[in-house]
């Protein structure tokens, strides 16, 4: 199974790397790296509390960024984002149950 | 075991990168960069920056307080000559002029190193947001000229109908600053240039006493054009694009390029200031919102390459 880390802002996607472990929280496969804070990068930018994780920093950023800009809906009227993204770049995404979110998908 | 880095202190060249030097003696940056260490010289060039503007400040502060202590030896060196029938303290204004002069050749020489502020508060942090699009295997390409409004950009300088003052000069100065290209991970190429036109006014006018004032006002007028060259022929979804564009100050633009449809945002800014230059810069999130949109309008991206 690989990590289901998002990585990137315009060109969103998957980490790729072998999953070691799942998020506390929401239970996203993740990578050695993604896993080293205990939860998923999206999970500690939607509480906040990302420190010095750069990679929860880059996913605090990015929910920003697709805020701002129209993400969500309007992300999709260009048939970009898959649903499972959509869902996963709205407030209180972490809640989402691992079968939401397929970064895969196309 | 490591040596503790060298704190970042003073202006002197020697503590930069070859590049970062060059860059600072050129005041211009060009070639083809890996990320990391486009961002590092930008680093070092930015560092460079903040520190010369505070010289520059302290070293004008010195010279209107040194001439204004010249003017007040008049009196002081009057004061002692009363009170000690000797002009010896008159020997306080050559002393006090010559160190304002000297402050003042700093000020102009200080002065002349300044870079333009954009890079730093607004290119660099984009390109640091970007970074986890940008492809590792290809470089950046820069062109970037830091010099600001210099004579040389000077395109017009006339007097213009002067309203309510007594007569007003107006120089402009066109100032492409910018172009980077960035190499993303799906094969698209995102281009982004920085225009400048800068706008002086010198105002003469009438002060509240009656007395003839001057004063220079500056008006910096920037324009962000950012472009999506993908790899291959791609569909866009050109109305979706239109409708989150903000009508006043942007546009959007599909562009023909080597048979390829490109599409194009531009955004525009307008800062002002009295005495100098303005500092301020277009937010480089709205940059990287111009790349969002527009890679967001992609019907059909292409695939990430590596």
């Amino acid at each position: 199974m690989s990590c289901m880390a998002s990585s990137g802002l315009l060109v969103l996607r998957g980490c790729g790397q072998p999953a070691v472990g799942a998020c506390s929280n929401c239970g996203k496969a993740l990578c050695m790296m993604h896993l080293a804070g205990g939860t998923c990068p999206d999970c500690m930018a939607t509480s906040g509390q990302w420190g010095d994780n750069e990679a929860a920093r880059e996913a605090a950023s990015r929910n920003d960024y697709y805020n701002t800009y129209g993400g969500g809906g309007e992300f999709g009227s260009a048939n970009y984002f898959t649903s499972g993204q959509q869902r996963s770049m709205r407030p209180g995404a972490a809640n989402h149950t691992e079968d939401d979110y397929d970064p895969f998908e196309t | 075991m490591t040596e503790a880095a060298k704190p970042y202190h003073k202006t002197s060249l020697e503590q930069f990168s070859a590049e970062a030097q060059a860059a600072i003696r050129d005041r211009a940056l060009t070639g083809n960069w890996e990320l990391k260490r486009l961002v590092k010289v930008l680093g070092e060039l930015a560092h460079f920056d903040e520190v010369n503007e505070k010289a520059t400040k302290k070293a004008l502060g010195w010279t209107i307080g040194l001439f204004v202590g010249a003017f007040l030896g008049i009196f002081a060196g009057a004061f002692i000559a009363a009170g000690t029938d000797s002009s010896l303290g008159f020997l306080i204004i050559p002393v006090l002029l010559v160190l304002a002069i000297m402050r003042l050749l700093k000020y102009k020489k200080l002065k002349k190193q300044d870079l333009i502020n954009d890079f730093r508060t607004c290119l660099r942090p984009a390109l640091k947001d970007l970074a986890n699009d940008l492809d590792p295997e290809q470089k950046i390409k820069v062109n970037m000229d830091l010099s600001g409004p210099v004579e040389k950009k000077r395109i017009s300088k006339g007097e213009i109908p002067p309203g309510r003052y007594i007569k007003v000069t107006e120089s402009i100065y066109e100032d492409p600053w910018c172009e980077v290209r960035l190499p993303l991970v799906d094969g698209t190429t995102a281009v982004i240039q920085f225009d400048v036109v800068w706008h002086e006014l010198e105002v003469k006018k009438h002060g509240r006493r009656g007395k003839t004032k001057f004063k220079t006002k500056w008006r910096k007028e920037c324009t962000a054009r950012a472009t999506l060259l993908p790899p291959a022929s791609i569909t866009w979804n050109e109305s979706s694009l239109r409708d989150r564009a903000d009508a006043r100050l942007e546009k959007v633009k599909m562009v023909e390029k080597d048979g390829i449809t490109c599409a194009r945002m531009e955004r525009y800014w307008a800062f002002k200031n009295t005495g100098d230059v303005p500092s301020d810069a277009p937010p480089a999130r709205e940059v990287v919102g111009l790349l969002l949109r527009l890679h967001s309008a992609m019907v059909a991206p292409p695939e990430v390459r590596s």
